[in-house]
């Protein structure tokens, strides 16, 4: 007994310094510095609008952006849900796409399709031959507004089409056999049978728009600032770290707020009452309002889910200018160039980085990410089990990590370790325990119902055959979780490839990684730049897609992680 | 009142309902008898208007309901999982079709008390439906499917999902109700002693049309064909090629692969009967089960045929019987 007490202890121990010493040290370093500040400056250090503006406008967005979201998502959850039509299948896989993208990679999506050298002022601009582009679509709320609709649209279908397809098909049957018109049975027993996942979707919807950071500093410009956005520009560029982790704490409180109405949201409400044993039938649109529907729902789908992505990956294969200092060799079209580009140091680019260290930059933290993360994640779901009743309790303790934005996370370690002699000049080795902690959760999620779902009495049995501790977790543990293992790497890998939010604060100007690098070509004139950019997302995009792909063919059902 | 033409409809490519029709008169109960996957609930979905079939027609009182949608229909159905709406309490879900009908609120609550003391759950007006037990749902859902006072009742396998002891239970309790509604009732089912229970008429769905239609009695006595004698549990069927083909019968049918002998297990009689008919068997006792006054007894003949009779003692596992059918006990079949 008192053996299996200090085990419990020993496995709790490297986890819970991990997270005392990288996640909640930063995070009490930010309150004392924002309280003491603001003692010893008797509370005269910031303005009110300083934090008001940017959280009205986080609000503002946020919803305009969630309303957005619904407006497109519930009719595609009804689509999916219901009809069958050509291509049906693949159109649901294309659509989950936008949601594993990082940021960056949506930025440049945006970038090319709207931007001034975009294909839609390319083409209008050869259409009418203009000499400069005609539509100006970035820096404004509506590229904000659409890259989140593109981005969480595919939450609402998944999570509220489940539940409708699930949803038992006598129940509004029942009530239209009782009286009520279609119209009538879909608002008096459909709606509110749905009603819990609308409400959980749309908090979630909500909470990714509030805390987004990369898509706003990218495609709104400098005049529209959310929390995050603000968080990194008062760090960053105004060096004013107090009134950082002012609004760091003002973020963070939202978070909180609606991840625990998120949480409450999914309590399951009628349980198995409302749901069919199995999912109901999908019917070909037959009416012709019902064919309209299908058609228009598609369209749209298409031209907002879709021709980004398509967008980014034909335009990082096509030059419409010359490079600079590459006068008079103005060719035209389909090219490779940009990919080439990727391994060669031209003084030209920004920076003199050339695109390929970024590459290995962002391998060598995505490797040590997936290592770390997922050693911390198998030791941590060990100690939560082995807590027996405890374990609810312990549980968040390793989940609150989600909770606390990325940015929030770099603002605090620049805080701690930003004058340390430890790290001094070493800042960026942070950049993989900053993607650790991101990932951490994620792969607990991914591990414990693994771990969870091992018959006890398969250890017992191995263990009275004569195996040690060791070797019965070497035969009887490993192979069982070795799905749930290859997945949390996978998982931890691409969080780490696509990370900017911390990235952005943590990264070495000479030592960038792939998403910072990709911001920094972005945001610089030059086709060269702009076409690395391109080229680099592209890479970026197909080995998240090529990741996810693997995750959804491994996993084993019933373990999705959001 | 409610009559059926020629349905026809298609599930997954192969038709599932192949020109059915069928009459039902005033205040008729009719069970609708079918194995499973027959398609009994999808018949009645398109009587309620529910699913269109693809060819065929429900009139009521000569009028086609083509144009007349599932909520103007004023048909009850009671689904097989109740379909009680688990957002609703109890009274609120037998309250529903008469807030449909717009009925002024104090008569709603008059008829629902009514129904909660018809079927003896008056003080669970308030309890979440999701809460019930599986009779309490059933009997939930039989007072919603009434209170709307709708012209016909149609009830899917409303004891399907209970347990032996509490079906046998409530289909008392449901013949009551079901004959004190003087309402004309489809009931479908895929147990026959239920519908023998239960219905004036049997109507027997097999390969998506009625095979036969009759009282409980007409059915016993005279089923149509080897199937309906098979899915109604009538007794032993031998196909005539398993019978001696030397010893003919006059008057009979050939043996044939075409014909089949319906061998009651209570008509069986011990021993031999020294006349030259087809119907003398010799076997092992393979089983012997006491049911209560007489015993359920398996032979197995030498040619591998296996009969079911009933004897008034216990046999011996494994002893040899003689058994035989007199002539006229015994029912030639179409296969």
């Amino acid at each position: 007994m008192k053996r299996s007490i200090w085990q419990t202890l020993l496995l709790w121990a490297l986890p819970l310094a991990f997270l005392l010493v990288f996640f909640y040290q930063p995070l009490v370093a930010i309150f004392r510095l924002v309280f003491s500040t603001q003692f010893s400056q008797g509370w005269k250090l910031f303005r009110w609008s300083q934090i008001t503006k940017p959280l009205g406008f986080t609000l503002y967005q946020a919803t305009l952006s969630t309303i957005l979201t619904l407006i497109l998502g519930l009719p595609a959850a009804y689509l999916f849900a219901r009809f069958q039509f050509a291509g049906r299948k693949f159109l649901r896989v294309l659509i989950t796409i936008p949601f594993i993208l990082p940021t960056v990679v949506v930025a440049a999506a945006f970038n090319t399709l709207l931007g001034p050298r975009g294909w839609l002022n390319l083409g209008l601009m050869s259409l009418f031959n203009l000499s400069s582009p005609p539509v100006n679509m970035l820096n404004s709320l509506s590229a904000i507004l659409l890259a989140h609709v593109f981005y969480n649209t595919s939450i609402v279908i998944r999570m509220v089409g489940s539940s409708l397809s699930r949803l038992n098909q006598n129940l509004p049957s029942a009530a239209q056999n009782l009286g009520a018109s279609p119209w009538r049975a879909f608002k008096e027993v459909t709606l509110p049978l749905l009603m819990p996942s609308i409400l959980s979707a749309t908090l979630m919807v909500f909470l990714f728009d509030f805390s987004s950071f990369g898509v706003v500093l990218m495609l709104g410009g400098p005049q529209f600032s959310t929390l995050e956005v603000e968080i990194y520009n008062q760090a960053m560029n105004r060096f004013n770290l107090p009134v950082a982790g002012l609004l760091s704490i003002v973020q963070l409180a939202f978070t909180l707020l609606v991840s625990v109405l998120i949480n409450r949201s999914n309590q399951p409400r009628y349980g198995k009452a409302a749901m069919a044993f199995e999912s109901s039938g999908l019917r070909v649109a037959k009416e012709s309002w019902e064919k309209a529907f299908v058609i228009i729902m598609v369209t749209v789908l298409l031209l907002l889910m879709v021709t980004p992505t398509v967008s980014l990956v034909t335009r990082s294969f096509f030059s419409f200018e010359a490079a600079r200092g590459e006068r008079g060799e103005l060719n035209t079209g389909f090219t490779l160039r940009y990919y080439r580009e990727l391994f060669e140091n031209r003084e030209k680019s920004l920076f003199y980085v050339p695109p390929i260290l970024a590459i290995r930059n962002s391998m060598i933290y995505a490797g040590i990410t997936m290592l770390l993360a997922t050693t911390l994640g198998l030791i941590s779901v060990y100690a939560i089990q082995k807590s027996g009743s405890l374990s609810p309790f312990l549980e968040p303790l390793f989940m609150l990590p989600l909770g606390a934005s990325a940015v929030t996370l770099g603002l605090g370690f620049l805080i701690v370790f930003g004058s340390s002699v430890l790290t001094q000049g070493r800042f960026q080795a942070l950049i993989p325990v900053a993607h650790s902690l991101v990932a951490l959760p994620l792969v607990i999620r991914t591990l414990l119902p693994a771990l969870r779902g091992i018959p006890v009495n398969l250890r017992l049995v191995a263990t009275s055959m004569g195996a040690s501790p060791s070797r019965a977790f070497r035969e009887v543990d490993l192979p069982i979780l070795f799905r749930a293992i290859v997945v949390s790497l996978l998982f931890a890998f691409t969080i780490s490839l696509g990370e900017f939010g911390a990235s952005s604060f943590l990264s070495n100007t000479a030592m960038p990684t792939i998403p910072v690098a990709i911001f920094r070509y972005l945001s610089q004139p030059g086709a060269l730049n702009y076409g690395q950019a391109l080229a680099m997302s592209s890479l970026l995009m197909v080995v998240c897609v090529a990741g996810s792909i693997i995750i959804e063919q491994i996993r084993l059902p019933g373990e999705e992680v959001f | 009142m409610l009559s059926v033409r020629d349905i026809y409809k298609k599930y997954e490519g192969a038709p599932l309902l192949n020109g059915l029709s069928f009459d039902l008169a005033q205040g008729e109960i009719i069970c609708l008898l079918g194995s499973s996957g027959s398609g009994k609930s999808t018949l009645l979905r398109i009587i309620a208007g529910l699913e269109e079939a693809e060819s065929g027609a429900v009139y009521w009182d000569g009028v086609d309901l083509a144009q007349t949608p599932a909520h103007k229909r004023g048909y009850g159905l009671m689904f097989q999982d109740y379909a009680l709406f688990p957002h609703r309490n109890v009274y609120d879900n037998i309250a529903f079709g008469l807030r449909m009908q717009k009925h002024p609120e104090a008569d709603i609550e008059k008829i629902v008390g009514e129904r909660l003391k018809s079927i003896r759950m008056e003080n669970f007006a308030k309890r979440p439906v999701t809460e019930l037990s599986g009779g309490e749902q059933q009997r939930v859902a039989l007072a919603r499917a009434l209170a709307p006072d709708p012209r016909l009742l149609m009830l899917d396998e409303p004891l399907g999902a209970l347990d032996q002891g509490l079906r046998e239970e409530l289909t008392q309790e449901l013949r009551q109700t079901l004959r004190d509604s003087h309402k004309p009732v489809i009931y479908v089912t895929h147990d026959h002693q239920e519908a023998f229970g239960l219905a004036d008429r049997l109507l027997i769905l097999h390969d998506g049309v009625i095979v036969q239609g009759g009282s409980p009695q007409e059915l016993f006595e005279n089923p149509a064909n080897a199937w309906v004698a098979g899915f109604l549990g009538l007794g032993n069927l031998i196909s005539g090629n398993d019978l001696q083909n030397d010893r003919m019968l006059s008057g009979q049918p050939e043996p044939s692969n075409e014909t089949v002998w319906l061998l009651r297990p209570f008509d069986a009689r011990m021993g031999d009967s020294q006349a030259d008919i087809p119907f003398n068997f010799e076997g092992d006792v393979l089983d012997c089960i006491y049911m209560g006054e007489r015993y359920r007894t398996k032979l197995r003949t030498p040619q591998g045929i296996i009969l079911s009779i009933e004897t008034p003692s216990l046999c011996v596992m494994g002893e040899q019987i003689k058994v035989y059918w007199q002539v006229e006990d015994v029912l030639c079949l179409k296969s």
